[in-house]
């Protein structure tokens, strides 16, 4: 297949440096709106700007409002109030199949009756398409997607990941401006998702469509997107690039939704040069570089937000440095995962803080065992505070 | 383990042998035989008085002038294309009421689908009979049908439906229905409403997606209901017998007239031989397609 290379592109999607232009006119605006059923708030007062070649994912725990978001955007609901603009254009009123939105569904909705030929090609034909065109562009999607000889091919005959790329093909065909894919890739094992994520990610370049993606799964969505929304009970807790959401979470329920987390309450004492410093709990002092939007009032209680992986294990204390935070604990649980190991560390006040190293050694090497005295550290840089 | 589970399998071919293959092989040999007045009327009968040439005797007397007869006789071919034809419109009528049946149930909401269902086999509770009975007195001249009719002021001459070959298919469609319902609504009911919704999604409108989805997608439901209907409606005695007049000619009732009017058995017995293979034929056709269908599924 011809796929990305995975590292470049996920790292040119998670770059924050590529700025979407503000001046351009989005191609989705959610206004305001608002979605109940009976006394259920499904949506609540939303707004959001989508831009066009955005591959937008809508991230969130079930029932938090994502799935109704893409109904609403397919036409299969309508909105309570507000309104959704494609374009500048009042989707209001205008029924799913008059919308220049195609959507993929989850577990494919394929119709089992049809050939794989007559599934991609069945929105073509509801346009009334000449049988000559049809036939030609259903062989261009079966070629985008790597299915050509499986046209004659009924959908039970196909393995799950022929299923997805039928699908896919399907709601491709007819060029709609925007891709709506719900879960897509849920129903795939581990192995053959990532791989497919790397297609969509392919296809969604090479047509310059703009994709919008339902998940629940954050590794999915911070592989393949340009945004994420994060979606707590109808409303949006942040829209950023995966990297921003991923180290500078607006709050701490974002930083606990996106991967493992150590949140520590902690209470600012001052700043000393150009770094905050912080104490928790036990009194043990944190120096934290901060952001240039953060308030450092003194006195006020913030949450740190410290990722796994950003903590160093050593045996040894490691050298003072006046931006490097250390703690001393010790190795309760080791578990692992074969590229890392997760450390989890009582420390000497009672807290129990997550720490992960790769394993650039062989597990027989390892230095650190159970009931281990160790140290933890950590650069100022390498946290984030958020409000308690 | 073997052993038992070959015992397991044994128990309904023994079953099938002993109610179905050995009255059946009686029927054949009551066919080829001659009628005669007496008790059991037919000739020859079996008896090992004779020994083994007393059988072979016996067999040197079969021949196939009762099927002979029925070719000869025009009423026979008559009663068949009639019933065929009854058949075929009465199950053709009961899909036409059936479907939409079938269809509003499945779309109705999951809480009520029990209910209807329930409502459909409840007619089961009461005797055939006796809701054919029923349909008598609904169908008379004096009948509540005719009589509410003239009440309301819509017919001043009360309508013969009774004794005429509409009364049979009134009672057909009403008997058969339940028959066409279940399997209709088993196969609507199935169909993902996501299909529905993709349909949509690719610029589809109500009507075109229903003609494109739900009904190829509900094609085994119909075929299995129209099946359902067709083989016991050609054979069926009953409805046309009380509903029917005397110009409703069925295969059914033909048999039943040679049989006890007649006394005629070995006519009888050809009569329903035939009857049997013409209708191997549908059912043939519907077990391919039930098996087809499973196939696709699996």
């Amino acid at each position: 297949m011809n796929f990305h290379d995975p590292a470049s592109a996920a790292a040119a999607r998670a770059e924050p440096a590529s700025p979407l232009k503000p001046a351009r006119p989005p191609l989705i605006r959610f206004e305001n709106v608002t979605k109940t059923f009976g006394s259920f708030t499904a949506i609540s007062d939303l707004n959001l700007d989508i831009q066009e070649r955005e591959f937008f994912s809508l991230l969130g725990p079930s029932g938090c409002g994502k799935t109704t978001m893409m109904r609403l955007l397919a036409g299969f609901e309508e909105v309570t109030s507000g309104r959704i603009l494609l374009d500048g254009q009042d989707l209001t009123g205008i029924p799913a199949n008059r919308r220049p939105i195609n959507m993929m569904f989850q577990s494919y909705a394929l119709f089992p009756h049809m050939t794989v030929a007559k599934n991609i090609g069945f929105g073509l034909k509801q346009e009334r398409w000449k049988k000559r065109d049809i036939q030609d562009r259903v062989d261009e999607m079966l070629a985008l997607v790597q299915l050509e000889g499986f046209a004659d091919r009924k959908p039970h005959q196909l393995s799950g990941g022929q299923m997805q790329r039928v699908a896919l093909a399907r709601s491709l065909a007819k060029k709609p401006k925007v891709l709506l894919l719900d879960e897509p890739l849920g129903a795939l094992d581990k192995k053959l998702r990532e791989e497919t994520q790397f297609q969509l990610m392919d296809v969604q370049d090479r047509l310059g469509l703009t994709f919008i993606i339902v998940t629940h799964d954050q590794d999915e969505a911070m592989t393949v997107s340009s945004r994420i929304a994060v979606m707590k009970a109808g409303k949006l807790l942040q829209t950023d690039t995966p990297a921003r959401i991923y180290e500078h979470p607006a709050s701490s329920y974002v930083a606990d939704f996106i991967g493992n987390v150590n949140l520590i309450n902690v209470e600012l004492a001052g700043m000393e040069g150009d770094l905050a410093l912080a104490r928790w709990d036990g009194g043990t002092r944190l120096a934290i570089r901060p952001q240039p939007e953060d308030v450092m009032t003194p006195g006020a209680r913030k949450t740190l937000v410290l990722r796994p992986e950003k903590i160093h294990v050593t045996k040894d204390r490691p050298a003072d440095a006046h931006n490097v935070n250390m703690v001393e604990g010790t190795v309760e649980e080791i578990s692992y995962t074969g590229s890392a190991s997760t450390f989890l560390v009582r420390l000497d006040g009672g807290m129990l803080i997550r720490a992960q190293e790769a394993n650039r050694l062989l597990t027989s090497r390892r230095e650190i065992d159970w009931n281990d005295r160790v140290w933890l550290s950590w650069r100022a840089g390498a946290c984030v505070l958020v409000d308690a | 383990m073997r052993t038992s589970r070959r015992l397991l399998i044994l128990l309904p071919y023994l079953w099938l042998g002993l109610f179905f293959l050995v009255p059946f092989l009686i029927v054949i040999k009551i066919a080829l035989s001659d009628s005669v007045t007496a008790s059991p009327p037919y000739a020859p009968t079996f008896s090992l008085d004779e020994g083994l040439a007393g059988l072979r005797a016996s067999f040197a007397q079969f021949d196939f002038e009762n099927f002979l007869w029925l070719a000869e006789d025009g009423i026979y071919l008559k009663a068949y294309l009639n019933s065929v034809k009854v058949a075929a419109i009465a199950t053709l009528l009961t899909l036409l009421i059936g479907y939409p049946v079938a269809y509003a149930m499945a779309k109705a909401p999951q809480d009520w689908r029990k209910t209807l269902l329930l409502l459909v086999i409840l007619p089961f509770w009461t005797s055939f009979l006796i809701r054919i009975y029923a349909w008598i007195g609904i169908l008379k001249n004096e009948g509540f049908l005719n009589l509410a009719l003239m009440k309301l002021g819509i017919i001043e001459q009360p309508l013969a439906i009774m004794h005429t070959e509409i009364a049979v298919y009134v009672g057909i469609v009403y008997s058969y229905l339940p028959f066409m319902i279940l399997p209709l609504y088993a196969s609507l009911e199935r169909i993902d409403g996501r299909l529905l919704e993709a349909a949509e999604d690719l610029g589809c409108g109500a009507l075109a997606a229903f003609r494109q989805i739900t009904l190829p997608l509900s094609l085994p439901g119909v075929v299995a209901g129209c099946f359902l209907v067709f083989i016991p409606a050609i054979g069926e005695f009953v409805i046309p017998d009380l509903l029917g007049g005397s110009g409703t000619l069925m295969i059914g009732k033909t048999l039943w007239l040679e049989f006890f009017s007649n006394r005629d058995w070995g006519v009888a017995a050809a009569v329903a031989i035939v009857l049997l293979t013409i209708l191997i034929v549908p059912i043939v056709l519907f077990q391919r397609h039930q098996q087809k269908h499973q196939e696709e599924l699996g």
